[in-house]
């Protein structure tokens, strides 16, 4: 049955009856049906096509490449239609704006019940009478009272009085908290786009110093790499940063880090994250009368040292050494397993050939430390690792907590105790009144109303 | 059957005991063997779960464990004294067919090696409550189950919300980044949402839609993983 607004039809005023128009629309669970299911075909879309990474650079440069290669020109169609980005797009974020802005009309008419207005569907419409010398029927507050119920007088109008019918303040709270939750998050990534920062993902080796914010030229240098556990599932590194701030061509204090995959680092307002790591060979090399050869890391900085690091950022990547002076070229190939040779761990592979002729000089499948001897020519290879470090600023990480957890709590105040309410409409006449209770087709209200018309157990 | 040893032994006993509950239920001499019947399905369920996640497996990673868990799901809520009668049967019996058919696929390798914990909570989570919705879509039509479907699609609302917090808390540990993006994510959402579409206002009196937003939930958390290793992206090498 659908239920009558307990107002009068006529407000005192046109902006009145739209604002409550647009408050009851608002409220109305078409409304929020209609969003959840748009934002459903959304996440589906993101879910069904790869999404770009956020953080621009060439990890997303990289990526849009073998991308492309794999899907061809569905790539490019599904990046036409924004269908890559689906989570930035500006669909989205309206469906969000609009889902905030149903939540917290829902969380302030859970929570101010003076704000609450009967919707146009689902209640049914009660009524009942108290005659003067009826002495069963039960006063209004009573009889909402022993349903544990409260009673919020919204006010008097031409001789009826109206009210809201609420639950206990708890599950009223409780409930509201996934409103509120849902704010809370959205709120945080509003906060989380404007002020928070992320720095772009570097590779460090052993040894290594990179920039992790150029914004304040803070610079990371790993210092030391522990591998805890054994075997793939269970090994874990564990990298010691330091970390210095150049200013004015002196070095500020200078501090360490420590972190690993899983356990962040808090240093000054950063968080330092540990989101990969990778292998790296360390590479030595000397001539036969034991002076050590300059290398050259071809896919590396442009700089020649007596000790290299190569790195290797995916299997099966190719990395080329030239030996300074030797006429020498190392190429090495990593892969995570070669079941053709019965290697079934990860390994490189180890190439020494001659720079002018290009002839195989030495050749090895390394799976740890190992040497390549053309007679002329020692190169030493040692495995080593190195780990992916980036540095935040997440001011919105303490709200994004809360939210996340008054969503759940409030998921369970919905599902287990949802918080009950209805309203009042009461017609008095010396001591006679009558009453319209509109309320769910639930027991609670059942029970209210028999106690309101006096037919209570 | 790829999966083998102690764990197919467990779920066919499992699967067995649950189809046996939806043929025989009605015949049993008394309340307390049919209840004692239910336990031990349900144990068995139980263990089967955990000698999956035991060779490194999470429910959503595997459609083999995924099937087992949403059976789970499914035998859990035939222990409600409101359920009883067909709605229980069928629960079983759907239950004895998911373990089953669970069994029957491969195990898998063990897929996740970062974040486990939060991933077994959140993929449990989804799995649990996809298979709570499906259960509130059998819910008994009459008797004191009838007054409404809440209570196990309220419990799926919960669980649902609880895998999506759950997968953003190790996102954030591992990636720092609670809302990644990633295909884990997005399939986290829409079961999420899928599940609020027929829990709002405790919209959850008409079978219909319950059935639909279950099937659909089933259908992403046994694509999940198959989607993920397909689509290949970067970020699935550390956080899938």
């Amino acid at each position: 049955m659908d239920s009558a607004s307990p107002q009068p039809d006529h407000w005192p005023d046109r902006a009145g009856r739209l604002g409550a128009g647009a408050w009851r629309w608002l409220e109305s669970p078409l409304v929020l049906r209609t969003i959840l299911a748009l934002l459903l075909a959304l996440a589906l879309l993101a879910g069904v096509f790869p999404q770009t990474e956020p953080q621009a650079g060439m990890d997303e440069a990289r990526w849009r490449l073998e991308a492309r290669a794999r899907w061809g020109r569905a790539f490019d169609i599904a990046e036409t239609i924004g269908a890559l980005d689906v989570y930035d797009s500006a669909p989205f974020r309206l469906l969000l704006a609009a889902l905030g802005l149903v939540s917290l009309v829902r969380l302030t008419s859970l929570w101010a019940p003076r704000w609450s207005l009967p919707p146009r569907r689902g209640l049914v419409a009660r009524s009942a009478a108290r005659s003067g010398g009826d002495d069963e029927a039960r006063r209004p507050e009573d009889a909402v009272r022993a349903e544990g119920l409260h009673l919020t007088p919204l006010g008097a109008r031409d001789g009826l009085r109206f009210a809201a019918i609420t639950d206990t303040p708890s599950r009223h709270a409780l409930a509201g908290l996934l409103f509120l939750g849902v704010v809370l998050l959205l709120v945080a990534g509003f906060v989380g786009g404007r002020w928070s920062w992320e720095g772009a993902s570097v590779a460090l080796a052993l040894g290594e110093e990179t920039v992790l914010e150029p914004a304040t030229d803070l610079r990371a240098r790993l210092d030391l790499l522990e591998v805890r556990g054994s075997g793939a599932p269970t090994q874990r590194l564990v990298a010691d940063l330091s970390l210095r701030q150049d200013g004015a061509g002196t070095d500020a204090a200078q501090t360490t880090a420590r972190v690993s995959a899983g356990q962040p680092a808090t240093v000054g307002g950063l968080r330092l994250y540990m989101v990969g790591q990778g292998p790296v060979v360390r590479v030595e090399a000397e001539a036969a009368g034991g002076e050590r050869l300059r290398l050259t890391w071809l896919g590396g900085p442009a700089t020649t040292a007596e000790t290299v690091r190569v790195r290797f950022a995916a299997v099966e990547h190719e990395q080329i050494v030239a030996l300074t002076g030797a006429d020498r070229l190392l190429e090495m190939v990593y892969y995570s397993s070669l079941p053709g040779e019965g290697i079934d761990e990860p390994v490189v592979h180890a190439v020494l050939r001659d720079a002018s002729g290009g002839e195989i000089l030495a050749e090895e499948f390394l799976t740890s430390d190992g040497v390549l001897d053309d007679g002329r020519v020692q190169v030493r290879l040692a495995a080593e690792y190195f780990v992916r470090v980036r540095a935040e600023r997440e001011p919105e990480l303490p709200l994004a907590v809360l939210g996340g957890l008054a969503l759940l709590a409030g998921g369970v105040g919905q599902a287990l105790w949802p918080p009950r309410r209805g309203w009042l409409v009461t017609a008095e006449d010396g001591e006679s009144a009558r009453h319209l209770l509109l309320a769910p087709e639930r027991e609670w209200a059942e029970r209210l109303w028999r106690g309101l018309a006096g037919e209570h157990e | 059957m790829a999966a083998g040893g102690a764990l197919d032994a467990v779920g066919i006993a499992a699967g067995v005991l649950w189809l046996a509950q939806a043929a025989l239920a009605h015949r049993l001499p008394g309340v307390a063997v049919r209840r004692a019947l239910i336990g031990v399905a349900l144990a068995a369920s139980v263990l089967t779960a955990v000698l999956w996640a035991a060779h490194g497996a999470t429910p959503v990673g595997t459609p083999g464990m995924a099937l087992a868990v949403l059976g789970l799901a499914l035998g859990a809520w035939v222990v409600p004294p409101a359920v009883g009668g067909r709605s229980a049967r069928a629960l079983a019996a759907a239950a004895g067919a998911l373990t089953l058919a669970g069994i029957a696929l491969p195990m898998g390798p063990p897929a996740v090696v970062v974040a486990r914990g939060w991933r077994l909570l959140s993929d449990g989570a989804l799995a649990l409550g996809v298979g709570s919705l499906l259960a509130g879509a059998m819910w008994p039509a009459t008797g004191s189950g009838a007054a409404d479907r809440r209570l196990p699609v309220g419990t799926a609302l919960i669980l649902g919300i609880l895998a999506l917090v759950a997968y953003a808390a190790g996102a954030q540990q591992h990636l720092g980044d609670y809302a990644p993006g990633s295909p884990g994510m997005s399939h986290r959402f829409a079961a999420l949402l899928a599940i609020a579409l027929v829990a709002v206002d405790g919209g959850a009196r008409r079978r219909a839609p319950i059935l639909a937003a279950g099937l659909f939930g089933a259908l992403v958390v046994l694509a999940s993983s198959p989607l993920a290793a397909w689509l290949g992206t970067a970020e699935a090498v550390i956080y899938p």
